[in-house]
């Protein structure tokens, strides 16, 4: 059998490589995806118009657009914030709570990574806590911290923390012990290979949590501004629903979509950064 | 060393090596009374069926384990951790998915602190020697299997390593690709005379690829057959048919035989 060339080989890897890349395919499903949102709009738009037509039980998208767009400049209600302002009392409220709570819980993941006994103690904690709903925690955080910005704070917290600890223990422990294997025989120290394999590693699953937790974060943050704020999307929502405020109350919705939306998209970034088979 | 001798590339004397399977079972002998001597740019094929030990062998030399009895030698030393010098292709490619083609190979240097233009160019060339010159700027999920494992052993081959462990480097690849990784591993070894210790069950693959195959026999793993196998180098895939590989397949698969009866 004649010596294979080495250009017929690097073909036939061409080959391979260009199957694994379909990019037609992700195109198709952007553009299928917006034209189902678009039909949706429309539905809704005609719906409202024609066959409701009655603005406190379904506003045109147009309506709540127009709705939204005047609130970025009139306080609503009149003596609080415009919509730009309650986003930005949740967004800070949700920042706090998500940083700090992802800060304890990748550190406790890690703690309970490394000590065993740390994670006897704590693993049955979380099974108890995980299938709970955070919301639940509202009447004791009130009673025990009022109604100030700290239990809101708190109860984002609480909500990211269990996540945050199973997506650092999942990914510092899913780390193949091969590739840890591999990278010792390729020189690396322990120190090196923890920090550059393991850790590095880990960080794509651990991105992967922050992603969960944004949106259970937006979850909370509504229903504890529902209870007792007087500012924050959600007291926006609950406010605009007892004056019969439809439309603010969906552009309020929509304004939670979208930033969840975007926050999950910078996250989905920074994934893309860690992950090149994302 | 006390006596003069023949300087081994891999010393393996008396090694012993237990694995206790459950708390108070008795404990089971993986390796027991193994003494085998690898010669510098040999070719060995270690073959046997399942739980002959075969694999732990290959993890003391590569340093991955410790022996409960005996010494572990390589190149006159010692191997008391893994190290660059000893170079590891698993059968699995083991990459690093975040790291181009090209900084997976030079993660050995960089981990050592030794990257240097030197090596970036050595790497340049590797990649060229395994055919994945074009693919420097891919990442491992965008190759084939047989490309993932070419690039694992450039990965290992940057560090210069005096002896190559391969843990049956082509047990997942398909017929065809198999092929041509063991041509390309002939290739390699022929310009490059690496000490390699290929651990394989396939007898086909070891009688077309080694100078050496040792037969191990399993529960417990010792060395039951060492077979010099005196075929002209280089070969190529296609001499499997020839008549001198099919009769020393047949001795080692009658070594096998007996191992299997005896266990």
């Amino acid at each position: 059998m004649p010596e294979m060339p080495p250009t017929t080989l690097a073909q036939a890897d061409w080959q391979d490589v260009a199957a694994r890349e379909s990019f037609w395919v992700r195109r198709q499903k952007a553009v299928i995806g917006l034209a189902a949102m678009i039909l949706l709009l429309i539905l809704w738009e005609l719906a409202a118009r024609f066959i409701v037509d009655d603005d406190t039980i379904l506003p045109p998208p147009s309506e709540v657009v127009t709705d939204c767009w005047q609130h970025f400049t009139i306080p609503y209600p009149a003596q609080s914030s415009t919509l730009i302002g309650h986003t930005v009392y949740s967004l800070v409220r949700i920042t706090i709570g998500f940083i700090a709570g992802s800060i304890v819980g990748i550190a406790l993941g890690a703690a309970m990574s490394a000590i065993r006994w740390l994670r006897y103690a704590i693993d049955p904690i979380i099974e108890l806590m995980r299938p709970l709903p955070p919301l639940a925690f509202i009447p004791l955080l009130v009673v025990w911290f009022g109604i100030g910005e700290v239990p809101k704070v708190l109860l984002i917290f609480i909500g990211v923390v269990p996540i945050m600890i199973i997506a650092t223990l999942a990914g510092l422990d899913g780390v193949p012990k091969q590739l840890m294997d591999a990278a010792a025989s390729l020189g690396a120290s322990k120190r090196y290979a923890m920090i550059h394999v393991r850790i590095r590693a880990a960080l794509i699953p651990i991105v992967t949590g922050m992603r969960v937790a944004v949106g259970v974060s937006w979850t909370s943050i509504v229903a504890a501004e529902m209870i007792a704020a007087t500012h924050g999307i959600g007291y926006v929502i609950l406010q605009a629903g007892n004056y019969l405020d439809t439309s603010l109350v969906f552009a309020a919705i929509i304004l939670i979509g979208l930033i969840g939306l975007l926050m999950d998209r910078a996250l989905r970034l920074i994934l893309h950064r860690l992950d090149p088979t994302a | 060393m006390t006596e003069p001798q023949a300087a081994s590339a891999i010393r393996i004397a008396g090694v012993s090596k237990y694995f206790r399977r459950a708390k108070g079972a008795e404990p089971l002998a993986a390796l027991l009374d193994v003494s085998l001597d690898i010669e510098p740019g040999s070719f060995t094929c270690l073959v046997g069926p399942s739980g002959c030990g075969k694999s732990t062998l290959l993890s003391l030399i590569g340093g991955f384990a410790r022996p409960d009895q005996g010494r572990v030698e390589v190149n006159g030393t010692p191997v008391s951790e893994p190290g660059a010098d000893r170079g590891m292709i698993f059968q699995e490619p083991t990459l690093f998915s975040w790291l181009t083609v090209h900084d997976n190979v030079l993660f050995g240097p960089r981990a050592q602190g030794k990257l240097s233009p030197d090596i970036e160019a050595s790497s340049t060339e590797l990649l060229d020697i395994v055919g994945l010159a074009q693919f420097r700027d891919h990442y491992p999920h965008q190759l084939s299997g047989g490309m993932k494992q070419r690039l694992a052993i450039a990965r290992a081959l940057i560090n210069r390593p005096g002896v190559l462990l391969m843990d049956e480097p082509f047990g997942a690849l398909d017929a065809i690709t198999r092929g041509t990784m063991q041509r390309f591993l002939l290739d390699l070894w022929t310009t490059h005379r690496t000490t390699i210790v290929f651990v394989t069950h396939d007898v086909e693959e070891a009688v077309l690829l080694a100078d050496k195959v040792v037969v191990m026999s399993p529960r417990p793993g010792r060395i039951a057959a060492s077979i010099d196998i005196d075929l002209p180098q280089p070969r190529s895939t296609s001499s499997v048919d020839e008549p001198e590989q099919v009769a020393i397949r047949r001795q080692v698969r009658g070594h096998l035989a007996q191992v299997l009866d005896h266990a």
